[in-house]
């Protein structure tokens, strides 16, 4: 499903650090574990994936470590920080909180039909 | 081999993979380091994705379809870059930030360097035609006497060089000057001087017809140099003139033609007078030497053979009625028109330079001290000039000095060059711009003005030195090293303002003597025997007023002593040492010695000075 970009912007830091609340993965894995699961709902535009993880790294919230595969191919392995693991569980809070917010509003109408 | 490491990195993926990894690598511009990380990360992703395509075909659709999901190459490595930047540690964007900071400022400097280059001077006041105003009463050019100066230039004939034989030795005798006794001299230097003077009729002629104009005026067109070199070509030429005049007397004299002896004379006393009033202060200068020379010239004549009462009667009356247009202050408002002139030629006025010294212009600067024929500085010049204004410890900066001369005026090398402009570059940015230059120039010539019209003796009693008191130096003496480096031509062109020294004071004694004398020996003449003092002289009217001695500022020391008198100035210690006059290794009188008297009678004759050469 396609979001609307401003609808997602903020939602996408949160569902990766969720993802890699799980394990460590490099960018591929990342990117199928976020389409996988979520049902190929969320799917995280490839070019903006990248960008948010190098932004995140910057932020401390996750941190990057290049391995040898096993066919010789280097991989950048993400996982997450404490630092990351706090903001997650602030988030996720955030998240919680609006989600019930919106339940109030919306009431049914927020879940499809 | 680096075309190898990239083939490598890519593997086996379809060349449109790879042609969009390198695409957004080459548009991240960022480090190699971060762009090699990132390839390696993309060309990863998509190989995974790729893997499990069955055939090339099958993969190039795919990798098609990533592509359009990786989106446009240039937003994806904007937001790369963008995003690795901000993972940089905080001490890497300190250290970024400075260079480029640092970048920046050299980047403004060397605009700004740029932009004074550009600056050419504005000659914005007719200095020129405000001195030539003040040097030149009435317009009229056939009233001036360049013209028939510059014609005796052209006539001159120069002494040749005399050496002279005294035993296996062989002596250059030095410039000849008046003051030697003729007695000393062999008759191979008599007879070459009579040559000389013979060969030099027709120039004496025109130099006494110059001296006959009501006034002297060279055209100018502008202060290119500070020092112009015709400034010090045409004074050398009439010192040299006056000095030829002086011994034609000497010899008439000595011929027993008096008459025409003190005529000459009193020609060269007018040739000074040319020279005089608002000039520049080397012509000023040149005038009271030539003056010096006439007034040696005639104690000489006098000490030899006096002329008769009523010659000396009709030659101090020429004098004295020469005296009533003369001055012996001196002028500084000519000098101060071409400092300001050369100021304007040398600096820019606002808008491109800003105001700075033009850096093509510096070596003009030097060129007063330049004065040798090889175009090199004079070095005891500027090491004398650092010591006496930096204090001992700069003689350190000698070395420095050295190479910085050597550059300033020798450049030859491409290396020299290119320090050249930047030697040039900085002192044109550290020094004042024009309008402080003017000022303080400005400030320099009214303290000036002031100064001269103290006497010796007056400045001794206020100062300690006695030198001339002008506040901008006596400011920038206590001034920081940078604001002296900002006032640097103040500074450097402190001895030239202060270049007429006491010479105004010391030829206005020797003639006021020389009046005296020719008082004396007139009362001698028609008393029979010389008066008890010189107010006795004043009394008699044998002179108008007493002679003035600048180093006591009262009236100069006579003595008599049976059929004799002594007539001195105290001299330069302001002390009365009974006039004893001090004397060099080679027994010559030491004249405006600092510790004994200035004897003017009995005439203090010298002997020739003479430098063994083989």
């Amino acid at each position: 499903m396609k979001f609307e970009r401003e609808l997602l912007k903020g939602v996408a830091p949160v569902v990766v650090l969720e993802i890699l609340s799980r394990g460590a993965m490099y960018g591929y894995q990342l990117s199928e574990a976020i389409e996988n699961r979520s049902d190929n709902i969320l799917t995280l535009g490839k070019g903006t994936l990248y960008p948010l993880l190098y932004n995140l790294e910057a932020k401390k919230l996750v941190k990057g470590k290049w391995e040898e595969a096993q066919n010789g191919r280097k991989r950048r392995y993400y996982s997450i920080t404490s630092k990351g693991k706090t903001q997650l569980a602030k988030q996720k809070q955030q998240l919680g909180s609006l989600y019930e917010g919106l339940g109030l509003v919306f009431g049914a109408g927020l879940i499809p039909a | 081999m680096r075309k190898k490491q990239k083939d490598k990195s890519f593997n086996d993926l379809p060349p449109c993979v790879a042609e969009y990894i390198n695409l957004v690598i080459k548009l991240m511009r960022y480090r190699r380091k971060v762009r090699d990380e990132v390839k390696t990360e993309l060309a990863a992703h998509f190989e995974d994705a790729l893997k499990d395509c069955k055939d090339d075909d099958e993969k190039e659709k795919k990798a098609q379809k990533l592509i359009t999901e990786f989106g446009d190459a240039k937003m994806l490595a904007v937001l790369t870059r963008r995003a690795k930047r901000r993972c940089r540690p905080l001490w890497q964007t300190i250290a970024v930030r400075s260079f480029q900071a640092l970048g920046l400022l050299i980047a403004c400097f060397i605009f700004y360097c740029f932009y004074i280059s550009l600056g050419t001077p504005t000659i914005a006041v007719n200095y020129i035609e405000q001195m030539t105003h003040l040097a030149r009463p009435v317009a009229d050019e056939a009233l001036n006497a360049v013209p028939l100066y510059t014609k005796a230039f052209e006539l001159y004939v120069k002494l040749p060089p005399l050496q002279e034989e005294r035993g296996n030795q062989i002596y250059l005798l030095d410039e000849i000057i008046v003051n030697f006794s003729l007695s000393d001299l062999s008759d191979e230097y008599l007879s070459a001087l009579r040559r000389w003077i013979q060969d030099n009729s027709e120039t004496l002629q025109s130099f006494t017809e110059a001296t006959q104009k009501p006034y002297c005026c060279w055209n100018r067109s502008g202060f290119e140099r500070f020092g112009e070199i015709n400034e010090y070509e045409n004074m050398g030429f009439l010192r040299n003139l006056a000095s030829l005049m002086c011994w034609r007397a000497i010899f008439k004299a000595n011929d027993k033609y008096h008459k025409e002896a003190l005529d000459d004379l009193l020609t060269c006393y007018q040739a000074g007078m040319h020279l005089k009033g608002p000039r520049l202060i080397r012509e000023q200068n040149t005038g009271l030497y030539i003056q010096q020379y006439f007034a040696n010239s005639a104690i000489t004549i006098l000490s030899n053979d006096p002329a008769d009462r009523q010659e000396l009667k009709n030659f101090q009356d020429a004098l004295e009625k020469l005296m009533t247009d003369d001055t012996f202050l001196i002028n500084y408002d000519v000098e101060r028109f071409k400092s300001l002139d050369f100021i304007q030629r040398c600096y820019t006025d606002n808008g491109k330079g800003s105001g700075h010294l033009i850096p093509g212009r510096v070596r003009e600067f030097f060129a007063e001290y330049d004065r040798s024929s090889s175009g090199r500085v004079i070095p005891g010049d500027v090491e004398e000039f650092l010591v006496d204004n930096y204090g001992k410890e700069s003689e350190n900066l000698i070395p420095f000095l050295w190479e910085f001369q050597y550059i300033i005026l020798n450049k030859k090398s491409p290396a020299n060059k290119v320090l050249d402009r930047g030697f040039l570059l900085g002192i044109s940015i550290a020094g004042a711009d024009r309008r402080e230059m003017c000022r303080a120039f400005q400030r320099c010539f009214n303290d000036l003005q002031k100064e001269v019209n103290k006497t010796p003796f007056h400045r001794r009693k206020e100062s300690r030195t006695g030198g001339y008191d002008i506040s901008m130096l006596n400011n920038l003496t206590d001034a920081s090293y940078y604001t002296r480096a900002r006032y640097w031509p103040v500074w450097y062109f402190k001895d030239i303002l202060e270049y007429v020294g006491e010479t105004p004071h010391l030829t206005q004694c020797k003639i006021e003597a020389l009046i005296s004398v020719l008082g004396l020996l007139r009362y001698k003449q028609e008393k029979g025997s010389y008066p008890d003092s010189l107010n006795q002289l004043l009394a008699n009217e044998y002179i108008k007023e007493l002679p003035m001695d600048p180093y006591s500022d009262k009236p100069l020391v006579y003595k008599r002593t049976d059929e004799k008198f002594t007539l001195y100035s105290v001299g330069l210690n302001c002390v009365d040492d009974g006039g004893r006059m001090d004397k060099d290794e080679q027994e010559n009188p030491r004249t405006w010695a600092d510790n004994d008297d200035v004897v003017f009678w009995p005439k203090q004759l010298m002997r020739i000075r003479r430098r063994r050469i083989r």
